[in-house]
């Protein structure tokens, strides 16, 4: 298969040619309440071919392995009519040719831990929200993991044969009121250690605690606040705030974009180092190698305040005339790759966050998220808890803050960096032109921001 | 193996089995920056099986091209399944609705990369330091419900869906303008491409707004964020599991006697017409919302057992991959009788898309989302674009106490036919 594989494509009549070909075993449990709502185990087979003529691309993807020659031939097909209209002369970033099989290192495998055991302990969580309080009017406890064989190969000769894996629970406490339904959840996340499942316990109880204290909160008053973000709330922002506009196809073609997003320019206070890593194994960003087989790194896009690199694919890294950082990744066979993140943190700074709290006068201090959403220059997210600071402590619980504002000025109010760098995995993902969830990452320390518009009454 | 042969095996080792065979097939074409960028095609098929055992449901699925482990796989996971509130639906009577592929066949890549070449030619045009974004592409779709208790339902469908857009990111002034179209057969983009073209112009000056409370006029794009709410909290899966505030306030009145939501899936001009859901329920008119009264709840097989109601038709699957369940699809909020132009001259704001609407918690009926495109207005015209601003939403009260009052006219957003909106009081930070 190995040779034959890489003499079709070698001699495919294209610039350039890759297969990606998948099989993933993904188990999910879920209850809702009392209920096993979902407990099933899902085969997914399949493969893709992309092809490059003249700066145009052609991709075709598939289930079934018939006719390969035939599917190459397709892809070559449509990205020699691309090019043709194109007419460009590109050539990938140059990556060393690899050839290797990377072995799943796991510390506990979620594929030897019987289905039953899985099914005991999400019963066991759900158990402890739906008997810690009347109020409580419901649950939602999922898990899902999925262990995947990848073979990729390309018409340069590069051959990798990879084994992962990608798993993550959440138990949600539901509380339904006049005023609306709200929730709490504990989760973790991994990409080879079943262990983050256990022992979450105590955190579901506190959960639970707080989702009756939110339903019982008032809504924020809208209006420009001074907030402390919390790490996992920090990362969802520096993710969404400055992580996709780090994206190099955001900006490679556009020149009023690349003098905005010029290397040098300062964009946050000199204590702001981000970088976006796939080198942090057990991870849900963890990224050996990425989908166009280039080797993973740790890639600083902001260090000391000024900006200092991008997430690259190989079209993009040329174009820029930059390195490749290994960050072209397609969520499945079903998609072509493209920019996206690892898991991007934001380092640590010097500020303990009691200090943090202490210096401020008036605020809000908001924890955990629901999401966030970007268009570059604008972003949102939604903060799980939050509390109102006044006169240097922590006061009364408010609901319903989403934070929102522009990228550029509201990394310049970053004014506080805490020394209590955390990274907790959820069981989100990362969404972008069409491919969503894909496992991604962040890490922060408390972060204090001046200044941020949060939406309200 | 066949899907009649993965049936045989799954109903020997259990009391009910229905498998689901789906085939979709695609192609498109798009443009970035101006230029050709990617064709691609798809030919993704997979293969469900659903079994009723000992009372419990057992579920599976695989794209490998007749995989017959998926019938032992769904037996042997039925004995962690839920408890198995309904049975499999017969063969039913209903009219059917064949597909003609002519309507799709002339979409190929050739005429596709032509169409767009064509639409970002007059895109380009808005001027100097614009990037326009364009894509076309087509689907054709076939699926199969097979079950034990004699139904036998192939469905053959295809739609054409196309969008474009301008980028004018500059320093202090990112601006991205869209739009896009999903139906039967292919309009032309020069609809699109006005639109997109008009409200481009019109960004070309800013306006700061203030924080405060403001008459807003919400478009139909813009209006489907906010019926997200609508959309969660009709949902029988929400009912069942009480997370839905609305679980027992059936033929109560909730809002505006002027709001009237529905789901149309058999009509002419619905962009996907079946027959059938994918459990193979027959579809139909459904009033969700009659004249402010919550009228009904949308249902699977599984969500109906479980709240006591008949299905309604509404048990799709996301993808093959996914077991059936409440989704709407081809809905429709009813025209008033307000002409635009009056609606637009009582307006302060006129608002086409929110970022980040969809992350708000829509059981608690408030949509919040920044303004990604919208604008002020004055004397019923759009006069420069809204940046920065935050509009916070609560549905539950607006739409019952502010509706000042819901256009003649509708438009297409997706698959929902919608009118233009206007609600006052809208929390405005800014």
């Amino acid at each position: 298969m190995k040779n034959w594989l890489r003499e079709l494509l070698r001699k495919a009549d294209a610039d350039y040619v890759e297969v990606r070909l998948e099989e993933t075993v993904r188990t999910s449990v879920n209850f809702t309440g009392p209920t096993l709502e979902e407990c099933t185990q899902n085969l997914s087979f399949g493969g893709c071919v992309r092809a490059l003529v003249k700066g145009g691309w052609g991709f075709t993807c598939f289930n079934s392995l018939d006719e390969l020659e035939e599917k190459v031939r397709l892809a070559v097909e449509h990205a020699r009519a691309v090019g043709l209209r194109r007419g460009e002369d590109l050539k990938l970033a140059d990556v060393p040719v690899v050839d290797v099989v990377v072995p799943f290192e796991p510390v506990n495998d979620p594929a030897d831990v019987p289905i039953e055991r899985k099914v005991e302990t999400l019963r066991a969580y759900n158990d402890i929200v739906l008997s810690f309080d009347k109020r409580i009017t419901t649950s939602s406890t999922r898990y899902h993991d999925a262990r995947r064989k990848l073979t990729f190969a390309t018409s340069e000769g590069t051959w990798i044969e990879k084994e992962d894996a990608d798993l993550a629970v959440s138990v949600a406490a539901v509380v339904n009121t006049p005023a609306g339904t709200f929730f709490a959840r504990a989760y973790n996340g991994s990409s080879n250690d079943y262990n983050v499942v256990l022992g979450l316990e105590e955190e579901i109880l506190e959960k639970c605690r707080d989702v009756l204290d939110i339903a019982a909160a008032k809504p924020v008053k809208g209006g420009k606040y001074t907030v402390i973000l919390d790490p996992a709330l920090a990362g969802v922002f520096i993710h969404e705030a400055f992580g996709h506009l780090s994206e190099a196809d955001f900006v490679y073609e556009d020149p009023h974009l690349q003098e905005v997003m010029v290397l040098g320019r300062e964009f946050g206070p000199p204590e702001l180092n981000v970088a976006d890593t796939g080198l942090d194994v057990g991870t849900r960003g963890y990224l050996p190698y990425d989908d166009e087989g280039v080797p993973t790194e740790r890639t600083y896009l902001i260090r000391e305040g000024k900006l200092v690199g991008r997430l690259h694919s190989r079209e993009t890294a040329a174009k820029m005339g930059e390195r490749p950082t290994g960050n072209a990744r397609a969520i499945n066979y079903r998609h072509p790759p493209i920019p996206r993140m690892r898991n991007t943190v934001i380092e640590p700074g010097g500020v303990p966050f009691e200090e943090m709290i202490r210096a401020t006068k008036d605020g809000l201090y908001c924890l955990d998220a629901r999401g966030g959403q970007t268009n570059g220059e604008l972003f949102t997210f939604t903060a799980a808890d939050a509390f109102v600071i006044r006169d240097g402590k922590i006061a009364e619980r408010v609901r319903d803050v989403t934070l929102t504002g522009n990228v550029f000025e509201t990394l310049r109010n970053i004014d506080m960096i805490g020394n209590d760098y955390r990274l907790r995995d959820s069981g989100g993902g990362c969404g972008k032109g069409g491919q969503f969830p894909l496992p991604v990452s962040h890490g922060s320390p408390h972060v204090r921001i001046r200044n941020v518009v949060v939406g309200g009454k | 193996m066949t899907p009649e042969k993965i049936l045989e095996k799954a109903a020997a080792a259990s009391d009910a089995a229905e498998v689901y065979t789906s085939r979709r097939e695609s192609l498109s074409v798009s443009f970035e920056n101006n230029r050709i960028k990617e064709s691609t095609s798809s030919d993704l098929q997979g293969t469900a099986v659903r079994v009723l055992k000992d009372g419990r449901v057992g579920f599976s699925v695989s794209t490998r091209p007749g995989d017959e482990r998926v019938a032992d796989t769904a037996v042997s996971l039925a004995r962690f399944g839920k408890k198995a509130g309904f049975a499999f639906p017969p063969q039913p009577d209903v009219e059917r609705f064949p597909f003609d592929p002519s309507h799709i066949e002339g979409i190929t890549p050739e005429r596709a990369a032509s169409e767009c070449a064509a639409a970002v030619e007059r895109l380009r045009s808005l001027g100097d330091g614009v990037l326009a974004f364009c894509g076309m592409g087509k689907e054709r779709f076939s699926s199969r419900i097979l079950s034990t208790a004699g139904l036998d339902f192939a469905v053959d469908g295809g739609y054409v869906q196309w969008h474009c857009g301008v980028t004018r990111n500059v320093e202090g002034d990112f601006l991205t303008v869209y739009d896009y179209r999903v139906g039967r057969t292919f309009d032309g983009f020069d609809a699109l491409v006005d639109k997109v073209s008009e409200e481009y112009r019109l960004c070309s000056s800013t306006e700061k707004i203030e924080s405060g409370k403001y008459r807003v006029l919400f478009t139909p794009r813009a209006l489907s964020s906010l019926l997200r709410v609508f959309n969660d909290c009709l949902s029988g899966k929400a009912v069942a599991k009480r997370i839905s505030p609305w679980a027992n306030r059936k033929g109560e009145r909730l809002f505006d006697e002027r709001i009237t939501y529905l789901t149309d899936l058999v009509s002419e001009d619905a962009p996907f017409r079946r027959a059938v859901d994918d459990e193979g329920v027959p579809t139909g008119r459904k009033l969700l919302v009659d004249r402010g009264v919550l009228a009904s709840f949308y249902h699977s097989l599984d969500s109906a057992a479980e709240c006591g109601d008949e299905p309604t038709g509404h048990g799709f699957r996301s993808s093959v991959g996914a077991q059936p369940a409440p989704s709407l699809f081809c809905t429709r909020l009813l025209p008033g009788e307000d002409s635009l132009e009056g609606l637009a001259s009582s307006a302060q704001l006129w608002v086409e898309d929110l970022l980040g609407a969809s992350m708000s918690n829509s059981f608690s009926g408030i949509i919040t989302g920044n303004v990604s495109l919208g604008f002020t207005v004055r004397d019923g015209s759009r006069v420069a674009r809204v940046k920065d601003a935050m509009l916070s939403v609560n549905v539950f009260e607006l739409f019952r106490d502010a509706v000042l009052g819901i256009s003649s006219t509708v438009e297409r957003h997706g698959t929902a036919l919608l009118p233009y909106l206007l609600l006052d009081g809208v929390s405005v930070s800014a």
